[in-house]
């Protein structure tokens, strides 16, 4: 047992953070949101430097690092609202590099972006090798050339690749609550699908890996939120001296402070279990993403009351975090939806036990 | 990154199961001994600790010449983890195991180490820990029990307060100012006491929830020996206060597989609870809470293979150990909360005929008091302010 990361998984951490740090400051991100078709995300230096292999086959030139590699990746690019699908082009990638290792590689180069709706597509209905049915949001669908889906294919889940450019695929833009990720609305009217697209069976352990994905994200947004607060605690005075000082707002960034770790915790745990396949590793990623999606949103928050009235301002950028917080607590299941199916689990485990 | 166990230690936790399926008595499967404690009470826990350390499954990770099994960190884990796992008895021994073993192992001359070490596993001695003081509770430093040199021993003053076990105690391990002219407030020194000794007196202090496991004591013109103090005279804060943190981190860990044991005997109630014409265990409202639980007693859990794995990598365990503290003891009063509202009218009688055997409302009088001993949740928050997050005092 050894909890820290190798030095394989730490370059990776490392390396993430700093190109990160050099590509996507909140300035050029605000750009993106006030013009998106002028100013796109700058995805080459991403793709040059491999990351997005983190979890992909060696075949698809991958690093195969599994979701303790890729969750480095998914927390410094929530900790600098990367405004690209970081997370969905990494699961995408390790995903399509068996069946499609030729795709992967372009989704890897930073070449083509590959999504995942937010939530299930079990509204879509498959007649005659032909796809029908709305994913009501899909994260980047937009700009996003491939999207794959869950749907039955010959009587068993299975997923299957789309061309978002395919004849019957209609997309409309929403207003997502999150402007770093914008979101369309799309339906599919008979968007025929080949026997190449049937990626195989949908096993639950791709969705587990969007759960930890999730909450890595939320995890790196929330920190760099409270790091955000306690930097502003230490200089700004109010009655003659830092407001750092008064201990009504030190307990509200230490409660702060001690949720990100049970989350930080939380995730590395799922992350572990999905890799090492714990026969708990379902239960880990739903506690994950469960705990995340309500505690990481509640760091925020306390950022945002230590911050008084400026962090209530659009100005500045606490609300971005916030913003790519509540959308990722409010997609994949909302903490509500993960504690029911942690009873769920709970009432098998414990009738089991008294048997 | 890798949290898993080896073969080695698997086969540990299986053959140490067997033992406790063999070993503890029935009445404390499951139900964590509430019954029996009302009736058996410090006695029987005593015995069961003895019985623990003849089978091999005391202090593991202690050194042989002291007592212990000589064996890792990881095995201390597994034995808390299991027994906590079980319902067994607390540990009883907790002051000797946690702060006075410890702090003699870093601190003692070999010759404590040699007659006192070894008697801690073995039950032989209890121990109490005579720190907190009615005006130096969360502030430690307020100290102000005296010892004074006087010929070749000490004479000791002074009052201690909120100290368990004391009655039972062989030992106290005793915080004292030595030196009344010193100007820094933490000039003190830790000393070990026989409470056999003249001038000490125990009172015992009824508690909010009807037990008395807590004392005062009280020291008047206590003589003790020269060579009583444990590490250097007038450095008895670094020594009372550092050399305590890591085995505390360990130690206390029986506690998480403990409160999941509570909790799943709360949930197991709830399922065979009626309430509005259905199971208590399918209310969407219950379910909520008890997943809000149980996640955060796997998180608890995850936290702990952590400090394990950083203690065994030689790595110390400082102002981290409040992000735990903070963890368990919200957790545990939403446990004692949830055993409340499962208990729902029955909730007005504090008897064992209740569901529960009367354990849900200990559970919820306990939990009250996690948040207080040991430094308060607001000192906790401080901690982890000040010296985590750096924010100015």
């Amino acid at each position: 047992m050894d909890h820290s990361l190798t030095q394989e998984e730490q370059l990776v951490a490392d390396t993430a953070a700093r190109l990160f740090a050099d590509n996507f400051s909140t300035e050029r991100l605000r750009a993106f949101i006030a013009d998106p078709a002028r100013f796109p995300p700058d995805a080459a230096a991403l793709g040059e430097s491999g990351l997005l292999g983190v979890a992909a086959p060696y075949a698809a030139d991958g690093a195969d690092m599994g979701a303790v590699g890729a969750m480095q990746i998914a927390v410094a690019a929530g900790n600098r609202l990367v405004p690209y699908p970081v997370s969905d082009c990494m699961i995408a990638a390790a995903l399509l590099g068996e069946a499609r290792p030729d795709l992967a590689r372009e989704v890897i180069a930073g070449r083509c972006q590959v999504v995942f709706p937010a939530d299930s597509t079990s509204a879509l209905r498959s007649n005659g090798g032909k796809l029908y049915g709305p994913i009501d949001n899909l994260p980047w669908g937009l700009s996003a050339q491939w999207t794959i889906v869950e749907a039955e294919i010959d009587g068993a889940a299975a997923h299957v690749l789309v061309s978002l450019e395919a004849a019957g695929v209609s997309r409309t833009a929403r207003k997502s609550i999150d402007p770093g990720c914008p979101a369309a609305g799309v339906v599919f009217d008979g968007v025929a699908v080949s026997h190449d697209d049937v990626l195989g069976a949908a096993e639950p352990k791709w969705r587990r890996l969007r759960l930890i994905m999730a909450s890595a994200e939320m995890l790196g947004a929330s920190r760099a939120a409270l790091d955000l607060a306690v930097d502003y605690m230490k200089v700004r005075k109010q009655f003659g001296q830092e407001i750092g000082k008064f201990q009504a707002l030190k307990h509200l960034a230490a409660d702060a402070a001690v949720w990100v770790e049970n989350v930080r915790v939380a995730t590395e745990h799922a992350a572990w279990a999905h890799d090492a396949g714990d026969h708990e590793a379902t239960m880990y990623a739903t506690i994950a993403k469960g705990y995340a999606s309500d505690y990481a949103r509640r760091v925020v928050e306390h950022s945002l009351q230590a911050h008084g009235a400026i962090g209530f301002t659009w100005e500045y950028d606490l609300h971005l975090y916030l913003r790519r917080v509540l959308r990722l607590s409010a997609s994949s299941g909302t903490a509500n939806d993960h504690r029911e199916s942690i009873a769920a689990m709970l009432d098998g485990i414990l009738s089991e036990a008294e048997a | 990154m890798d949290f898993a166990f080896t073969e080695e230690q698997r086969a540990f936790r299986e053959e140490l199961r067997t033992w406790l399926r063999q070993n503890l008595p029935d009445s404390w499967k499951q139900t964590g001994g509430a019954r029996v404690e009302e009736t058996a009470g410090h006695e029987y826990r005593r015995e069961w600790e003895r019985k623990l350390y003849e089978a091999g499954y005391a202090a593991m990770h202690w050194p042989k010449e002291y007592g212990g099994q000589g064996l890792t960190v990881y095995h201390s884990l597994i034995v808390s983890e299991e027994l906590g796992r079980a319902g067994a008895p607390e540990p009883f021994n907790t002051s000797g195991l946690e702060t006075a073993g410890p702090l003699l192992m870093a601190n003692g001359s070999d010759e404590q180490k040699r007659a006192l070490l070894p008697r801690i596993p073995a039950v032989q001695d209890i121990w109490c820990q005579g720190f907190t003081e009615p005006e130096a509770g969360s502030d430690l430093a307020a100290v102000r029990t005296s010892a004074r040199r006087q010929g070749d021993g000490w004479l000791v003053n002074g009052r201690k307060i909120w100290t368990s076990h004391a009655r039972e105690a062989d030992w106290c391990i005793l915080l004292a100012r030595s030196d009344p002219e010193a100007k820094t407030a933490r000039a003190m020194t830790v000393f070990a006491v026989p409470m056999s000794t003249k001038g000490v007196t125990v009172r015992p202090l009824a508690q909010l929830n009807g037990k008395t496991d807590f004392n005062e004591v009280l020291f008047e013109d206590v003589i003790i020996p020269g060579e009583s103090n444990i590490g250097p005279v007038n450095d008895g804060w670094r020594v009372a206060t550092l050399s305590v943190a890591r085995e505390r981190a360990l130690i206390r860990l029986y506690r998480q597989a403990l409160f999941q044991n509570e909790f799943e005997h709360i949930y197991r109630v709830a399922m065979a609870t009626q309430r509005r014409g259905r199971s208590l265990s399918d209310d969407s409202h219950f379910r909520q809470q008890a997943a809000d639980i149980y996640a955060m007693l796997r998180i608890f859990r995850a936290q702990n293979l952590r400090v394990i794995s950083r203690v065994d990598a030689g790595e110390t365990i400082g102002s981290e150990a409040s992000f735990l503290r903070l963890l368990w003891t919200e957790m545990r009063q939403k446990i004692g909360h949830l055993g409340l509202e499962v208990l729902g009218s029955e909730a007005a009688f504090d008897g064992a005929e209740t569901p529960g055997n009367g354990r849900f409302q200990n559970t919820y009088f306990v939990s009250r008091a996690d948040t207080i001993f040991a430094g308060t949740s607001q000192i906790q928050r401080n901690i982890i302010a000040e010296r985590v997050l750096g924010l100015p005092r």
